[in-house]
């Protein structure tokens, strides 16, 4: 059943450079670019982002943060990574995550705890962020030199889902820090993975141009959406993962029914590529996407930030 | 100071270091650090000496060693036949041990700065690599005149003394600075309204040095590079705007050199996954002062998707019926910068 999302706002320029990475928490949607700049737009009320620069000027290509806006983590163009508080909006500093030189992707789980960074070598750094130390290094078994370019902690940080650009997607168990199962799915390089909020699904997209279903449990493929016509770059649920976002090289933003096993949106207001999106649960943008309703965000090259409602017609 | 002089000398180093074996066990290399022509003293000359020892310390210095020895050898080889070399000519003769050109640069440094000669006189010739087409005349500041023609182009670039004057019979559109050789002389021909250099990969001194005096004699003439989708073709673009930052010579900006492509967003098909050591270096790249400067936004952008997408393309890759379309796209993208020169990226590419 086709649903339809309603285009309320929309920030042209939002950014100096390519958007690329766009995370969402309940007081904040953070928007990131190749200009280095972190926008912080609050949900609730449309005014101009609060800003944070970074002093070397290097451009931010990842950006995660848990869904109650306690902390946020950002991959620079150099490698680096950095974490902020989003209360004091002070950066924090965690001496273990300073020392990452060649960083990837990064995710922050719900628990407000747990911070994931994969790195261009292909392994997966975990980090407890209010005791700010390291807890484990996950590796695959055997050292390929792949990098992990996407990786996702579930809600409740107990699995760490990561993609390495030879294809694979591994998954591992936080608590034994072992590789639980791989997902044999991909033979092209995939862009982002992501666990469905109740921890049941991992959703896998990347240069194939489709996107694929696995169980949690065990790994096995579920269902595949086919309808992008070209590389997939960022993956979200809503909330009750039910419904999934992806976005593309193509332009196109598209959601997807998981009960039906269908796309049941396209959003195709951008002629150019899109890098980022991420679903915004229901009644937290009140006043940017209007209403109670649920929505989605979108950026890409043409540094436009959109943000579309699911029509509420139920 | 002549050849002949140079040409004892090391002959006289090397039978010095052999000798050296059989008495101490140990092969000794000595480099004066005296000019051959200051009438020093034997005892004089030994104060101004740099040693070098075989077994060395570390193998990183015993390795040096070698190939320093190695090099003379071959200096000294190619003065009893009276022939000239290229340091790559010198290169490949052992590829296995000197694993580098800039070890060969390095060593050959060494003895010249050594020796106080340049490296003329050690019969090292420079190996003009780029290539030029267009119609100009140039004129050396030793009175030697060069003609250089589109139709029996490609031409090697002229080496000579200082370009004292470049004329050309007609001005032409745009100066495009190429990548590939491959592709500069396909474009040889599709683009006669420019004028066309290649330096076939990172450009030598003498491609630079003549660049520069092409661009200094033809002011009001904009300067586009055409270099290949990664990392590498960022960082040729660099070497010809800003110099290379490991040249001992001079640095020789270019600073009018505008990016013109190729973008990897123009790319439908050829895209390739860029290697890890890609990666590395694009990382360390987008590190780097000058590239956070306003003026090369584009340049950053381009290395960031790049980086970004993982991907690289090869202007190579592209086959004849796409080499036609090449042309079409440097005209189609010089147009625009004509009006706005290095404006802000356009959102559409």
């Amino acid at each position: 059943m086709a649903t339809r999302y309603i285009a309320t706002h929309t920030v042209e320029d939002a950014h100096k450079s390519d958007i690329f990475a766009i995370a969402v928490g309940s007081k904040y949607t953070a928007s990131t670019a190749g200009d280095g700049v972190i926008s912080l737009w609050e949900n609730f009320v449309p005014k101009d982002p609060i800003q944070l620069t970074e002093p070397r000027g290097c451009g931010v290509h990842h950006i995660a943060m848990d869904i109650t806006d306690t902390f946020m983590a950002a991959v620079y163009f150099d490698g680096s990574v950095r974490t902020w508080s989003l209360e004091s909006l002070e950066e924090i500093v965690v001496p273990a995550v300073k020392d990452i030189e060649a960083g990837w992707a990064c995710s922050i789980a719900n628990d407000a705890l747990t911070l994931a960074v994969s790195t261009v070598e292909g392994s997966v750094l975990v980090f407890d962020l209010q005791k700010k130390e390291l807890v484990s290094t996950l590796k695959p078994a055997q050292n390929q030199q792949a990098v992990a370019t996407c990786v996702d902690i579930s809600s409740d940080g107990k699995f760490v889902a990561c993609g390495l650009d030879s294809g694979r997607v591994h998954v591992y168990s936080t608590a034994t820090g072992r590789l639980s199962y791989t997902l044999p799915c991909h033979t092209m390089s995939p862009r982002a993975v992501k666990l469905s909020p109740m921890n049941t699904l991992v959703a896998v997209a990347g240069d194939s141009e489709t996107i694929s279903l696995f169980t949690l449990n065990g790994g096995d493929l579920i269902g595949t959406f086919v309808g992008h016509d070209s590389w997939v770059f960022a993956l979200d649920w809503n909330l009750d993962g039910s419904l999934l976002l992806s976005v593309s090289q193509d332009g196109k933003a598209k959601i997807w029914s998981i009960e039906d096993r269908a796309c049941v949106s396209t959003l195709n207001d951008s002629d150019q590529p899109l890098f980022a999106g991420a679903y915004i649960r229901n009644g937290h943008g009140a006043q940017i996407i209007g209403g109670a309703s649920q929505g989605v965000v979108t950026g890409g090259i043409d540094r436009t930030l959109r943000w579309y409602r699911e029509a509420s017609s139920k | 100071m002549c050849e002949k002089c140079v040409e004892i000398h090391l002959q006289k180093i090397l039978e010095s270091s052999r000798r050296s074996f059989f008495k101490a066990g140990k092969v000794l290399l000595e480099l004066p650090t005296a000019s051959l022509c200051d009438r020093l003293s034997f005892v004089q000359r030994r104060r101004y000496k740099r040693l070098f020892v075989y077994p060395a310390p570390t193998a990183k210095s015993s390795t040096k060693f070698t190939i320093l020895v190695r090099i003379l050898r071959l200096i000294v080889d190619n003065f009893c036949v009276g022939k000239k070399a290229t340091v790559r000519d010198i290169f490949y003769q052992d590829v296995n041990l000197f694993r580098t050109q800039k070890s060969v640069v390095a060593a050959i440094d060494q003895i010249c700065r050594t020796l106080h000669v340049p490296r003329r006189l050690l019969g090292i010739i420079p190996s003009p690599n780029g290539l030029i087409a267009g119609d100009l005349t140039v004129v050396f500041s030793s009175g030697a005149v060069v003609e250089i023609d589109r139709i029996n182009s490609p031409h090697i670039i002229p080496v000579g003394s200082q370009v004292f004057h470049i004329s050309v019979k007609k001005q032409p559109k745009f100066i495009l600075v190429i990548e590939k050789e491959a592709v500069f002389s396909h474009l040889c021909k599709e683009l006669p309204e420019a004028l066309l250099v290649t330096g076939r990969g990172f450009p030598d001194h003498y491609t630079r040095l003549f660049l520069k005096a092409l661009v200094d004699a033809m002011p009001s003439v904009p300067v586009y590079g055409l270099v290949d989708a990664d990392v590498h073709g960022i960082l040729i673009m660099k070497t010809y705007s800003l110099g290379s930052d490991t040249m001992v010579e001079e640095q020789l900006p270019i600073p009018q050199l505008q990016y013109l492509g190729v973008s990897l967003m123009d790319y439908e098909q050829g895209v390739v996954n860029s290697t890890w050591r890609d990666k590395k270096l694009a990382m360390s790249t987008l590190k780097k002062a000058w590239i956070k400067h306003d003026k090369y936004t584009k340049w950053r952008v381009e290395l960031q998707r790049g980086l970004f997408f993982g991907k690289k393309a090869e202007m190579n890759v592209l086959d004849a019926k796409h080499l036609q379309a090449l042309a079409r796209y440097v005209r189609l993208k010089v147009k625009p910068m004509e009006l706005k020169p290095e404006s802000k990226i356009p959102h559409k590419v």
